[in-house]
């Protein structure tokens, strides 16, 4: 069974009297153990996807449809109280600011510690410490660091912190919101080996959450298209890298320099994605598609299942019913 | 100098230091830029790559006259960027134009795209009459790829994409038709689906305008796509100069391979090891001694604390700070298709 299965999906944003939709129908499975990568564009829906599967949608936000199972039980819905047993202890958090989200005026180690006690009351403070230290140390931050304050740290250190803490509550899943975007590129690539390495010493599951299609195929085993709100492609990183099925993903692709291709290859897509308070109708990327049909601007695709466990949602393929494969 | 290019270069450079005091009392300077040489051909594309804290903002500031240089000399064609008199000063802000990372801005919200564009001419007044003005924003935005120029021209910054608005900062650049065009992280705050575009724009405009692009930017990949030549910064020194092929293909520096390797690939087969670097460039308390990135470089031994290495020839108009540079083959951390840009 897998650890975190997305169905149907739906999830709403009112604003100034408007909804806006920012995941629409989304589905998709992380089995246990895999690291899965979520990509799109802004306004792709990807963070509002992390953000309802940690219960922490803001107060316009609301999940209108669909479910999250975790673990077997489902969190769409779940009162905030109920929340506290698994945010911070099942579920991890990772974000693009956090490194910056530390307090700046306390020692890294209490900072950590501070969650492992919130989450086991019982413990002593001695003990919490210990914990705090080895966290620390299996993060990659050398011992006579750990009591340092925030400022002392270098960007990538407070990275490291961060995902500490985010596993003070040894969580199954770890969500990480682009965890790299901030940093340069040589401490980006340290903190993905650290992931890698966290990932088989701990057995994490990893839901990630990016732009950056190279740190996709760097690191994950599985990834999720995203476009518009709504899921367009699903495959493992070979599928998807090797023979997209989607144009969206193959025009995505098409569009990021790539060493093996040459240079002055990329090439851009046309036009913007478009805004959610009025999408597109029929395929939402169909005003950008250099293959539409006419059928794309009425109807919305459903899902071709290809060899392997890759799909897509494209009328390219012809049909094979609306609901999900 | 540097072998590359043809004849005399349009900028010189030579022993730049730009230095910045911390506060009134702190005693040591940053050392933003410090003795940097570069030159700059007409009509290529430079671009200049580096980490935060690398110095690659600062250094392009003072070649255009935005940034104060503290010692040394920086010449565009026969003026002397340092010392520039009074009616210099304003033929050199028609000659160098500028396009920043954030469209959103750049711009005040109240003027039209029209006004945007418009208004550098108004201000070297260089439009003789107002449809000399209109035919003159309309070229540069239809140039941009904003057509009809005229339905751009009559909207607001706040009706436009992040992709649009970029190229609206470009127009604003080109109306000008300066010599050189300075774009400092002008795609790293869009989407990737339409960065691509705005960098083929660069090269297109380079071209057809015969201007010469000096580009900054953080991301090798984009350095790769559109650039002639790709010079490296760490902490303020120039590590690493060379043709696109040479610096991503075969880098000679220590600190480029490890950049270049660091390099997310959309390839799931090219996966270079883990950099052996240690640290990041925010862990290092000052400036080191000797070569500034001995303190991270898997390859440093005693000579690198004792000595800062020139910029030394390592290959045909490939130049590389290292005092190993004889000693090191270090492997190429990607398999590239050889081919040119634009």
């Amino acid at each position: 069974m897998a650890l975190l299965s997305i169905s149907d999906l739906t999830v709403d944003y009112r604003r100034a009297g408007r909804v806006i939709r920012a995941a629409d129908g989304v589905s998709f499975d992380i089995e246990r153990g895999s690291v899965v990568g979520l990509v799109g564009e802004s306004g792709s829906g990807k963070s509002t996807l992390a953000l309802a599967t940690m219960g922490l949608l803001p107060a316009n936000g609301q999940v209108t449809g669909g479910s999250i199972r975790f673990d077997g039980a489902e969190m769409a819905g779940l009162e905030e109280a109920q929340w506290h047993s698994v945010r911070g202890r099942r579920m991890g958090m990772v974000f693009q600011g956090a490194m910056n989200s530390l307090n700046p005026v306390r020692r890294v180690l209490d900072q950590v510690a501070e969650p492992i006690r919130t989450h086991d009351p019982g413990i002593t403070k001695a003990k919490a410490s210990d914990r705090a230290h080895d966290l620390l140390s299996l993060v990659g931050i050398p011992g006579d660091r750990h009591k340092a304050y925030p400022y002392e740290y270098s960007g990538g250190m407070r990275q490291r912190a961060g995902i500490a803490m985010a596993l003070s509550g040894r969580p199954a899943l770890l969500i990480a919101d682009e965890p790299v975007t901030a940093l340069d590129v040589i401490v980006q690539a340290r903190i993905l080996r650290l992931l890698e390495n966290l990932r088989e010493a701990l057995d994490l599951t990893i839901l990630f959450i990016t732009h950056d299609l190279g740190v996709v195929a760097r690191l994950c085993d599985r990834v999720v298209v995203l476009y518009a709100a709504r899921a367009v492609e699903e495959g493992t990183v070979e599928d998807i890298y090797g023979h997209p099925k989607h144009p969206y993903t193959r025009a995505l692709l098409q569009s990021v320099p790539n060493f093996a291709r040459g240079r002055g290859k990329s090439r851009g897509i046309p036009g913007t994605p478009p805004s959610l308070l009025s999408p597109p109708s029929g395929c939402r990327f169909h005003p950008r598609c250099p293959e539409a049909m006419e059928i794309c601007a009425t109807r919305s695709p459903g899902w071709t299942r290809f060899a392997g466990e890759q799909v897509a949602t494209c009328h390219l393929y012809g049909e094979e019913g609306h609901s999900n494969v | 100098m540097s072998d590359a290019g043809n004849g005399s270069p349009l900028v010189a450079v030579r022993e730049l230091n730009v230095h910045f005091k911390r506060s009134r009392r702190a005693g040591q300077p940053v050392r933003a830029v410090d003795g940097v040489d570069l030159d700059i051909f007409a009509g290529e594309t430079l671009c200049i790559v580096g980490e935060s804290g690398s110095g690659k903002t600062t250094l392009v500031r003072a070649i255009g006259h935005l940034a104060p240089i503290t010692s040394g000399s920086v010449r565009f064609g026969d003026v002397d960027v340092a010392h520039l008199r009074r009616s210099e000063l304003r033929t050199m802000r028609r000659r160098v134009q500028y396009v920043f990372q954030d469209p959103f801005e750049s711009f005040d919200r109240r003027q039209s795209i029209f006004s945007i564009v418009a208004q550098p001419l108004r201000v070297h007044k260089l439009a003789g009459s107002q449809s000399e003005l209109e035919e003159r924003v309309h070229e540069a935005l239809e140039e941009c790829g904003l057509e009809p120029a005229g339905e751009f021209a009559r909207l607001y910054p706040h009706q436009l994409s992040g992709g649009q608005r970029q190229r609206v900062s470009i127009a604003a650049a080109l109306v000008l038709r300066p010599e050189l065009l300075i774009a400092d992280e002008p795609v790293s705050m869009l989407d990737v689906s339409v960065r691509s575009d705005i960098l083929s724009l660069f090269v297109r405009l380079k071209q057809s305008h015969q201007m010469t692009l000096l580009f900054v930017t953080h991301d090798l990949s984009v350095a790769w796509e559109i650039a002639d030549r790709i010079a490296v910064m760490y902490l303020g020194k120039m590590v690493e100069e060379g043709s696109a092929d040479q610096v991503i293909g075969r880098p000679a520096n220590p600190y480029t391979h490890a950049l270049v390797g660091a390099i997310p690939v959309p390839d799931p087969h090219d996966v270079a090891p883990e950099p052996g670097v240690r640290g990041d460039i925010g862990d290092i308390a000052g400036i080191p001694a000797g070569c500034r990135f001995h303190p991270r470089c898997p390859f440093a031994d005693d000579r690198c604390s004792a000595m800062i290495p020139p910029l030394s020839r390592v290959g045909d108009g490939h130049r590389s700070a290292c005092v190993r540079n004889d000693e090191l083959e270090l492997p190429a951390p990607h398999r590239l298709a050889t081919g040119s840009a634009g």
